[in-house]
Order: C-alpha cells, then structure tokens, then sequence
C-alpha cells in the first residue's frame, strides 16, 4: 500500500503530471505515509530526471517540466530542518534562471539549504547578500557572455571585502568554462546540476577539512 | 572581391578570393557610439552609424544590425529593464505555472507597430544602404514556434508543449504563424534594395534544448513560414542559418531543411558538434560557418591563440568544404580588441584562394 502512494508520486513526476502532483500527495498523505517518506521519492524522481538529461533521454523542457511538479510536491511537505551545508545562488547580470533553478533544486534534493538571490544580480548585491547570509558555498550562474565579467568582478569584491576565504565560490553556465573558473580564481565549476551538486559536496568537504584543521591549529596554539 | 561578393561566393559553394568572416557585437557596437545605452537603443541614426563603423573597423565581410532580442516582442506587452550595460525583459508571466489562458487569449500584433520597431527598421535601411552593397547583412530570426518561446520564455513553452499541447499549438497556429511572416517580410522589406538573404535561428533543433519529439512540428511551421515569406517577396532568397546552441542536432537540420537552406552555421569549438565531422558529412552539400570559439580563445586567449584556432579551422575545412568564419554567436563587448583584428589577420595568412 505504501509503496504503491509512493511509486504514483514518483511516477506522477516522470510523467510531467504538474496538474495531479498535489492530489496525489495529499491522498498519500491521508493514508498515513509520512512526509519523509513521500519528500525522500520526490528527491528520488527528480534525481532520476536529472540522469536521465545526463543520458540525453530528457532534454531541458523534460528536466524542468519534472523540476516544476517537484517543486509543487515539496510545497506540501517541505525539507527536512537538518541540511549538509548552506548555498547561496543567483544569476548574474541577466534573467536567465532555469539553469540556476534546476541546480537549486537538484541541491535542495540532496539536502542542501538554498537561498536563490533570483535573477539580473549585480556583483554588489551578491557580495552584499554573503555579508549577510554567510553560506557557505556561493553559487553563480551566467548564460549571455556579456556577464561572465560579473563573476570576476564578485570574486575581486569578495576579496575586498576580506570574505574571499569564507566562502567556496562555484560557477556555472554555458559560456563558463574550467579555463573561465582557473582565470577568475573560482573554488568550482559545474556543467550541469548532476556536476553542480558533486562539485557542492566536494566543497562542503573542503570547507570541513580547513575547519578541522584550523580547530587543530587552534588546539595545539592552546596546548603551547 | 567585396566581402559581399566573398560571402555570395561562399553561399554559391564557389571559391572566393578569401575564406569570408562573419562577426558582430550587440554590445561592443554600442559601446563605440559613445552614448548610454538607453540613448542608444532609441536612436536610429546611432545604431547604424555604430553597425558601420564596427563593419570597417573589424574587417568582417558579413555583419547583422541588431540590438536586444526583446524588441519585436513589445508589442505583445513585453517589457524591457535596462541597466547600464544590458537590456533584459522583466519575467514571463507563465514562468512558474502553466497557464493555458495566456495561450488561448494571445492576439495578433502589428511587429512595427512599437517605437523600437520603427527604429529598427529605419537603422537597417540605413546601414543596407550605405554599406549592404559592400558587405553581407544578417540578422538571425527566430520561426513562428522560436517566437513564442521568446515571448513566454523557452523552457516555459516546452514545458508547456507537454502539458497543454492544445493550448500552445492554437497559439502558434492562429497567432505566432502570422506574425512571423509578417515581420521577417519587414525585415526584409527594411534592407532593400541590398537585401541578399534570410537568416533563419536554428536553436530549437538542440539536443539539450528541445525534445527530438517536437522538430518535425516545428519544422512544419518553421518551412510553412519560408514559403510564405518567400511568396511575399516574390523572390527566391538565399537561407543563411544561425545556431548557438551547445548540442546542435545538425544531422536533423540538414535532412529537414537541405532543400531551404543554403548553410549551416554553429558554434566550433564550443558545441559538441565537431567541425570535422560537418565537413565530411554536409561538405558536399551545404555551406558550412564555423571556427571561431567566442566564450573561451577569444576572450582568455592571445592573438596567437585566435591565429592558431583559425588556422586550426581552415586546416580542417578550406578545400573540403565552402567554408566562411564565424563564431557561435555574438561576441562579448570585453572581447580584447587585438584578439578580434586577429581574425582577419589569421584568415589573410591561412585563408586565401589561389
């Protein structure tokens, strides 16, 4: 019984069923399955969308038609309190967002905390938005090439700003390039949300690893 | 030759003198009129002067006249921020919910009727008249289904074409079809009397685009339009193509439109689509733009980098196929200027005919 509900929501997203999605968790709901259970298949379906554009089954259109019933399910039951790490992400200087969307639910899938700064940012509002949210991984997204200038420019005000080693950097977008993120200093770059959620893990990892070692810096400083 | 006797050459798939270069700039054109932005773009007289200017001072034998790509839209209600550098439009009102309305309520518009419009056909017919003799225009537009994906946004539609296919296909049958034609025959008429092509976007044939499920409806509608523009201006203009896309689905474009178009044009290096492979598949039977990698050699590289792409380029396609220089779309105005004039140096040194 509970895994037919939960194979009918997994099989609603895959199937583009935007209009059913809430119904059917609803239903689910009233049965008496969790929203644990019923958030975790939603993840689960959207992490199979996001392999199968990987794949090339799906094309953008699959991806975010699965993404917008995803996100519709997640409105009923809602993330989980505890997260891996706190994201913060926009797009730079135009209003492009699907790109930034899918990787901002594709890391609320795998448990990260986002904050979507939205679209046509300014370097200034980002670094102004990292002052005060203090993520961990700040996450810029750019898809015309006249604002690939604007992730430099967030990376030199960061610095500025002494917040540079606060933060991991990640960028992504069609006209960035591993070349583009060497140039510009950046701590990550992602092709994809399949990449971008790998490369935000490896950051958390890297940021855990520095804090351990500073702790152990700090413990030998209080030891001498 | 004159570049525009270079680049007919090169659509004729006969030899030039030069492998003819194809760039331009949005942004860097406007940048050397000297004027704000939101002067700029209202100013038709400073459009064209700038187009003019960027045409002699980069040495390209193909060039459109443009600005953003929001303007022939306004008259459906779209409407544009501008901030000091770009021109962006304010978000679609289906970006979160389908909403099938919005398709069943969309009416015709006139695409001259708004401000810019006027403005934009006034810089073409001055920029064609000064210089349409000299060197090949082009500006790509997007088919009757590329238009609405403007319009409401592109993944927003293709969403849509899965969840209310019959809201969308009614929008594009009795309204986008129309206005299509009507305002690539505008364009056209604005370029005369050195009016030398169409220039068709090809970016819903991607693989990560679109779904292959839905070219043949947008194809239908898409050759459904260069008849009836064609029938418009009673004559049989050559087919340029524009695709930036990064998984562009040339084998599908070719086979769909061999019979229309007169070239392929796409992003190499950048897309997945190797050159190599274009030429040896399509060589023989459509002219082929490429070369010229806009996002990474010409904006990180040296001048050394941009001569060693192209001459990587002409390696591959000069003698193989008609082949012109291009990049995948419009460059960034923060492009090194030694990288641009590179180009045509490179081309001078690797890309002449005996």
């Amino acid at each position: 019984m509970v895994k037919d509900h939960l194979k009918e929501v997994f099989n609603c997203c895959l199937s583009f069923k935007y209009f059913e999605i809430e119904d059917i968790i609803n239903k689910a709901l009233r049965e008496g399955i969790s929203p644990s259970d019923i958030r975790n298949v939603l993840c689960e379906a959207l992490k199979e969308a996001l392999q199968r554009f990987r794949k090339r089954v799906y094309a953008i259109p699959q991806l975010y038609a699965v993404c917008c019933t995803f996100e519709r399910g997640l409105n009923i039951v809602k993330l989980p309190s505890k997260v891996k790490g706190r994201v913060m992400i926009g797009t730079l200087g135009s209003v492009h967002y699907v790109g930034k969307d899918i990787v901002k639910l594709a890391l609320m899938a795998d448990g990260f905390e986002v904050i979507d700064l939205g679209e046509n940012l300014t370097p200034e509002q980002v670094v102004k938005a990292v002052e005060e949210v203090r993520p961990d991984i700040v996450a810029l997204s750019t898809l015309v090439i006249i604002c690939l200038p604007l992730q430099k420019r967030v990376i030199q005000l960061l610095e500025e700003k002494g917040l540079r080693d606060k933060v991991k950097v990640l960028i992504g977008g069609p006209v960035t390039s591993k070349e583009w993120a060497k140039e510009i200093k950046a701590d990550g770059w992602a092709t994809d949300a399949f990449d971008a959620v790998k490369e935000a893990n490896k950051l958390m990892r890297e940021l855990k690893g520095s804090s351990e070692e500073l702790l152990k810096l700090r413990g030998k400083e209080v030891m001498m | 030759m004159t570049g525009l006797e270079r680049a007919l050459c090169y659509l004729r798939r006969e030899i030039p003198d030069k492998i003819p270069v194809w760039h331009e700039s949005v942004y860097l054109t406007w940048k050397m009129s000297g004027i704000p932005l939101n002067e700029y773009l209202l100013n038709a007289k400073k459009i064209a002067r700038a187009h003019i200017e960027y045409i002699k001072r980069y040495r390209v034998d193909i060039c459109g006249v443009n600005v953003d790509m929001w303007w022939p839209y306004e008259p459906f209600g779209i409407e544009v921020d501008i901030r000091e550098n770009i021109v962006q439009p304010k978000p679609s009102p289906v970006r979160k919910a389908p909403d099938p309305e919005f398709y069943e309520n969309l009416e015709y518009h006139d695409p001259f009727k708004s401000k810019r419009g006027k403005i934009m056909k006034e810089a073409w017919s001055i920029v064609s008249r000064e210089v349409g003799d000299k060197v090949l225009l082009r500006s790509g537009w997007l088919g009757p289904v590329g238009s609405l994906a403007v319009l409401v946004g592109v993944p927003e539609l293709m969403r849509d074409m899965l969840l209310i296919p019959d809201a969308v296909l009614k929008a594009i049958r009795e309204v986008m079809l129309d206005w299509t034609v009507d305002f690539i025959t505008g364009v056209c008429e604005a370029h005369m009397p050195n009016l030398t092509n169409i220039c068709w976007v090809m970016v819903p044939y991607d693989h990560l685009l679109s779904s292959p499920d839905y070219w043949d409806l947008i194809a239908k509608f898409d050759i459904e339009c260069f008849e009836r523009v064609r029938g418009r201006l009673g004559r049989d203009l050559p087919i340029t193509t524009h695709h930036c896309g990064s998984s562009p689905a040339l084998d599908y474009i070719v086979e769909k439109f061999g019979r229309y178009i007169n070239e392929i044009q796409y992003w190499w290096p950048g897309s997945d689509y190797p050159l190599v492979k274009a030429v040896n598949k399509f060589g023989d039977r459509v002219s082929i733009m490429a070369g010229i990698d806009h996002t990474r050699t010409l904006v990180l590289g040296t001048p050394a980098d941009v001569e060693a792409m192209v001459k990587k380029a002409i390696d591959i396609a000069k003698g193989r196929c008609s082949f012109a220089l291009g990049p995948g779309c419009g460059i960034g105005y923060w492009t090194p200027e030694e990288n641009l004039l590179a180009i045509v140096k490179a081309r001078d040194k690797y890309g002449t005919y005996p």
